[in-house]
């Protein structure tokens, strides 16, 4: 189980619990596939965060298990965006932090979805 | 840029909604270093929506005060001016993107965070300048990719030509939409920000936010609008449409006299305060339908 807000809740992701509006107001049941239709309707009951079950398999490869291969991954796809930095000192300087702070990002995201 | 395709654009420009009144009521507060939170309170409660939404932001549990709070000018008192100010110009230009063209929403949701991303990237790019407006900075940010609204919403078969054309090359959308259009997004927002007398420098910094060495008088603020996208994709935050990061503007690197140095410091920044106010943003432009309708 983990809690996202709702601009990361994706089609397919099931609750897991309820979401309440003000605490009372039942809007959705735990159990729920989310889907485009639902996720625009909590939106506009104002809800932001929800929890939702974690990836039953998460070795299926949605996220690579294997931290390296997920650092890899993301180091390939900054290169492939910034293509050609030609030895540009400030586009490598912003490559490299910006690799750094988007690994943190998912490192992160992995100690909650551990929780 | 100025050749028939344009003048075609402004002819459907034409048909483009107005700027609400309440966001000209903002700007003009945004601009006048007199205004005080009573102008501010004022313009909230002469509208209806936005004063539901900012009672719903403060009584929301994101604040958690005690007790509810039930008048604008108590919510100004505890979320302060600047915050507020920030806050309403944000969501009212949000429900610009908020269009019913289903199968581009999740672009222009994409393109929304793109453009949140790089309000508050230009901001924090401002402050450490010492910029002395960067309240400006951050609605320039907001509003650089204006003129692909207006693309997604009143050239949708054009659009979708240049998505294709986009993903087909795996090439920057401007490369695209000059092939395509003759022109690209910011000649038309820049059309649309002159339109709607948004206040310099908006209307410049829209139009040279590619080419900041080109915005004259507001050079800087356009280079810092252009690194602050070239910041937001790199640290992916939304999307404006495309897969690549343009090279830095070479000039705009001498125009806002950095240092390689402040790049870290800038990016952790932008990471740490996006992140902050995108809830805060959130809770503020989800409103019911009722409330809209009232
Ligand atoms: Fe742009
Ligand atoms: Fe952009």
């Amino acid at each position: 189980m983990r809690e996202i807000t709702l601009v990361d809740a994706r089609s397919d992701m099931i609750l897991a619990s309820d979401v309440l509006h003000d605490h009372q107001k039942l809007l959705l049941r735990k159990g729920v596939a989310l889907n485009d239709k639902n996720i625009k309707i909590l939106k506009s009951w104002g809800i932001t965060r929800i929890t939702v079950n974690s990836d039953p398999h998460p070795e299926d490869g949605a996220t690579p298990a294997d931290p390296v291969a997920l650092i890899e991954a993301i180091e390939d796809r900054l290169n492939h965006k910034f293509g050609e930095t030609d030895g540009n000192e400030i586009h490598k300087e912003i490559q490299r932090v910006a690799t750094q702070i988007i690994i943190a990002r998912y490192h992160a995201q992995e100690a909650i979805d551990a929780q | 840029m100025h050749n028939n395709r344009l003048r075609a654009i402004v002819g459907r420009v034409e048909d483009l909604p107005t700027l609400p009144r309440t966001v000209l009521r903002i700007t003009e507060i945004i601009n006048n270093p007199k205004s005080s939170a009573r102008d501010l309170a004022g313009v909230i409660n002469d509208d209806q929506v936005l004063t539901a939404r900012l009672l719903r932001l403060v009584n929301s549990s994101f604040y958690g005060f005690p007790q509810r709070i039930a008048t604008v000018s108590f919510a100004i008192v505890l979320l302060g001016f600047d915050a507020i100010r920030n806050l309403l110009l944000t969501t009212s230009i949000f429900d610009l993107f908020n269009g019913a063209d289903r199968e581009l929403q999740v672009e222009r949701e994409k393109l929304w965070d793109h453009s949140l991303g790089c309000a508050v990237a230009a901001k924090i790019i401002g402050e450490h300048l010492h910029f002395e407006k960067v309240e400006e900075l951050f609605v320039c940010g907001l509003l650089h990719d204006l003129g692909k609204i207006v693309e997604m919403a009143y050239m949708p078969n054009d659009y979708a030509r240049v998505r294709a054309r986009v993903k087909a090359n795996d090439e920057l959308i401007l490369l695209a939409e000059e092939e395509i259009l003759g022109c690209n997004h910011a000649d038309i927002g820049h059309l649309l920000a002159e339109r709607w007398n948004l206040p310099a420098p908006v209307p410049d910094v829209i139009l040279h936010h590619h080419t900041p060495v080109r915005a004259g008088e507001f050079m800087r603020e356009a280079a810092a609008v252009h690194l602050a996208d070239i910041f937001c994709r790199a640290l992916e935050i939304g999307s404006g449409g495309d897969h690549r990061i343009p090279a830095l503007h070479p000039p705009a690197w001498e125009i806002l006299e950095l240092k390689t140095n402040d790049i870290e410091a800038l990016l952790h920044r932008l990471e740490t305060e996006y992140h902050d106010i995108c809830p805060f943003i959130q809770a503020s432009t989800a409103i019911s339908p009722s409330e809209r309708e009232a």
